[in-house]
């Protein structure tokens, strides 16, 4: 559970990026975060696992609050919070299967780490998590001979190898080309539905957040100023959350696509 | 599934490790670079033995006082700071302009030749196999003779001095810049080449017009290139009979020890040229961006 | 009201930049510098090719000292250290050992120096010391470094050893300078300490970067310990000079054979390594 109570993110330049941020995300619940460029999405995402820190308030993950933490007590926090990046963030001349396995590090010590040694189990787990998303065949090939959405694939099979109870996505999609989007997006409502991981993302395609998430909370300049199910959300809000009415940019639109493949199996496109 | 189970040496040595995930199996591919890392200790090893230690004793004090006779002039040869700086200024600097001189006509004359002999080769402007692939093999030949030993022939020719420096030079740079000028041209830009060929223009006109004026900074860029190379050069040129600092430098050292304060004034001659000049090309070549 | 005058093709070429009266200027100038070389440098003063020599040396060429030229006979056993293959397998392993020293002396230095480590400012400083070690004359080196450790191939190591570290070091710097910060803030996400994002962050994206350098510079400090030969540093630079001023034409040309052989083999090694890493 992620719990804020009054959290400030003021930059070191002045800016005040989130004012007053009061939210809870349960367990097991699938969260998009919507709002404008500069809104605010991508610094309340990285205030959760405090790779930005926060000015004010607090903010509990699974009951400890994360801004008072440092050092190893961090690191083991935020080794049970995956995180996927838009640009993937993969070491491009490694392989798959190592790219997967740098999600293992903080289970072990340093040297450990260092050396390269993981044991057998960790090994497993990686594959485990490589056929979770079906790619398992492209384990020991580099990961830039891979597409794009492949690649995406090998960041979530990395968050998955560190069993985490979190995954944050921050616009985990935009850099996809329409199918695989949905393809990926797939993926995660499997992930979310059948292990029961925390997902929270900020989705920059209004569409597939109101057709994936459960919650949707809107934020405009650093406030929210929505937060509900993915139901109640209406062209009004919406404007109330983009100050004007969405773009076609900002949607996906129609995708021509198989609706078996839809069916949950990740296709490894 | 259809798995011709040829199990070779390899397989017995080091077996592919397998996995088995869910039901369905992956093989991990074998390490190469333990086997490269292994076959380079023992590469190293083995070379190791060329190089003789027995004998030697490393006498580490011998640095500083060395480098301390280099910079002492009273009780060197130059007798006296005023003496050093007089060995300098009309002995050192003069030979030193030598050199550069030396290697700019090197230069120069190298890349003229390169020009013609580079336009041949590019696969671009002579469309025929039959002009391009000798000249370049030509070329490559010239290129594997390294520079000393177009010095040492060049001595042959024409004796100790100036002029063996030059062509020895002059040889090197045009092997250096022919292959660097042909993989310029055959990327430049064909569309300005090809509209003039075809309003008319010879293909020396339509060459001039189009081509030239893309390449022309970069060729510049390459000649200060290969100038620069070939003044660090020149020192050891010298040394094998061009003339210039070098002859300077051996004669002043095998004279022994009383003549190092004339060695420490001509290192610090050589360092700063080379410096300077490297900040110079630098500087060039920044601006030619 | 100000009367304006009409911008027309004449006044606009009239009015052209004169870029032509520079240009001109720098082309007399450099024709100018050219022609003062020439006539200061006493090249027209010059003799002609000394033909009979030359053919001496050809003589040479089609008659190579084979004994010398593969370490048999007079050159076996005791005598062999004095053998083409000796010295030619000594100067690849001066060249070997030397820049496989500088490979891993470089690394410290290439991380001081890249931008994105250590900031601007203390980046400056390894730059400047990388410029220093890199400029110093390897010639010069050897020289001062013969009085140190004597004549020979040891010399000749450390040599290149200490030079090599100037230009390893740069294209580490540049190698470390162009890696992506994605993967380590992925590895911050992740929980990791310094040491591993080190480890799982950089080094995989730099490594063949590293490696290509270490192979080019292989490549030309095998040409560099030949030359180093030249001034006693060990290698097959010694009897080069001894064949070509004694005038033992067939000794030369042996040497000659073996040198443009080992330059061309490591040549093409180092080439298609370099390939293969990309």
């Amino acid at each position: 559970m992620i719990k804020f109570i009054n959290v400030d993110k003021v930059y070191p330049n002045g800016f005040q990026a989130l004012k007053n941020v009061n939210l809870e995300i349960y367990d097991g619940e699938f969260v998009a975060i919507i709002g404008l460029s500069g809104a605010g999405k991508s610094t309340l995402l990285r205030t959760i696992n405090k790779m930005h820190p926060i000015t004010r308030g607090e903010l509990y993950v699974n009951d400890v609050d994360i801004s008072k933490v440092k050092g190893k007590e961090l690191r083991l926090l935020r080794r049970n919070i995956g995180m996927i990046f838009q640009s993937f963030n993969l070491v491009k001349r490694s392989s798959v299967i190592n790219n997967v396995l740098a999600g293992r590090v903080a289970y072990h010590s340093t040297i450990t780490s260092l050396l390269g040694t993981f044991p057998v189990e960790d090994k497993m787990i990686a594959l485990e998590a490589l056929d979770k998303v079906g790619i398992l065949e492209k384990a020991f090939v580099r990961a830039d001979q891979l597409s794009g959405g492949q690649q995406q694939r090998v960041a979530l099979a990395r968050a998955l190898s560190q069993k985490p109870h979190i995954i944050l996505a921050d616009e985990p999609v935009a850099s996809l080309d329409p199918i695989t989007t949905i393809s990926v997006m797939n993926d995660f409502k499997r992930i979310n539905k059948e292990m029961g991981i925390t997902i929270v993302a900020n989705m920059h395609h209004v569409d597939l957040a109101l057709k994936y998430a459960t919650r949707i909370i809107g934020i405009r300049e650093g406030k929210i100023v929505f937060d509900g199910a993915a139901d109640t959300v209406t062209e009004e809000v919406l404007i109330s959350i983009y100050g004007r009415s969405i773009k076609e940019s900002e949607k996906l639109g129609h995708v021509d696509f198989d609706e078996e493949e839809l069916e949950g199996k990740g296709s490894g496109k | 599934m259809n798995a011709t189970n040829k199990s070779t040496l390899l397989d017995k040595i080091y077996p592919q490790k397998i996995y088995n995930v869910n039901g369905k199996i992956i093989k991990k591919p074998r390490n190469k670079t333990i086997f490269i890392a292994i076959l380079v200790l023992i590469i190293f090893i083995g070379l190791l033995f060329f190089i003789p230690t027995r004998n030697i004793t490393i006498k580490f004090e011998q640095f500083p006082v060395i480098v301390k006779k280099m910079f002492s002039p009273t009780t060197g040869k130059t007798k006296s700071w005023a003496g050093w700086f007089l060995y300098i200024k009309e002995t050192v600097w003069p030979l030193m302009l030598e050199t550069i001189n030396m290697c700019f006509l090197g230069t120069l004359f190298g890349a003229t030749m390169a020009i013609p002999f580079s336009i041949l080769a590019s696969r671009n402007i002579s469309k025929k196999g039959i002009i391009y692939q000798p000249v370049r093999l030509f070329m490559n030949f010239i290129r594997t003779i390294p520079t000393y030993v177009l010095a040492v022939i060049a001595m042959i020719c024409f004796g100790i001095g100036l002029l063996t420096g030059v062509v020895a030079m002059t040889i090197f740079t045009f092997g250096l810049l022919t292959k660097m000028l042909y993989e310029i041209i055959e990327t430049v830009d064909m569309g300005p080449f090809e509209s003039l060929e075809s309003a008319g223009a010879t293909k020396i006109e339509a060459f001039r017009y189009a081509v030239i004026p893309q390449i022309l900074p970069i060729f510049i860029g390459y000649f200060i290139y290969a100038f620069e190379i070939n003044v660090r050069g020149s020192v050891i040129l010298g040394y094998v009979g061009a003339g210039g600092i070098g002859l300077e430098l051996d004669t002043a050292i095998s004279e022994g020890s009383h003549y190092y304060d004339r060695v420490g004034a001509i290192v610090v001659v050589i360092f700063l040229v080379v410096l300077i000049l490297q900040g110079f090309t630098r500087y060039a070549r920044r601006k030619l961006q | 009201m100000m009367k304006q005058e009409k911008l027309t093709p004449q006044k606009a070429y009239k009015n052209r930049p004169k870029k032509w009266i520079y240009n001109l200027l720098l082309f007399v100038l450099f024709v100018g510098i050219v022609i003062y070389s020439i006539v200061s440098s006493g090249l027209g003063a010059s003799r002609a090719i000394n033909w009979e020599r030359l053919q001496n040396l050809g003589k040479g060429f089609i008659n190579p000292n084979v004994e010398f030229l593969l370490g048999i006979g007079e050159y076996s056993g005791e005598k062999f250290v004095h053998s083409v293959p000796y010295l030619t397998l000594q100067t690849i392993a001066i060249a070997f050992v030397g820049t496989l020293i500088a490979a891993i002396l470089a690394i410290p230095f290439g991380f001081i120096t890249a931008r994105n480590v250590v900031g601007n400012k203390v980046s400056k400083i390894g730059e400047v010391l990388l410029i220093i070690i890199r400029t110093f004359p390897e010639i010069l080196l050897a020289l001062i470094l013969i009085r140190v450790s004597g004549i020979g191939a040891l010399t000749g190591t450390i040599v290149i050893g200490i030079h090599s570290v100037g230009m390893i070091g740069k294209l580490y710097a540049e190698a470390i300078e162009n890696m992506e910060s994605g993967p380590l803030e992925a590895l911050d996400a992740v929980g990791a300490n310094t040491a591993v994002k080190i480890r799982h962050g950089i080094f995989p994206q730099v490594m063949p970067d590293f490696l290509s350098t270490v192979l080019y510079r292989f490549d030309i400090n095998v040409r560099t310990a030949s030359v180093l030969g030249i001034v006693s540093a060990g290698g097959i630079g010694a009897p080069l000079i001894f064949a070509s001023t004694n005038y033992h034409w067939s000794d030369l040309a042996s040497i000659m054979y073996a040198i443009i052989i080992m330059v061309t083999t490591v040549d093409l090694i180092s080439s298609y390594l370099r390939k293969k890493l990309i």
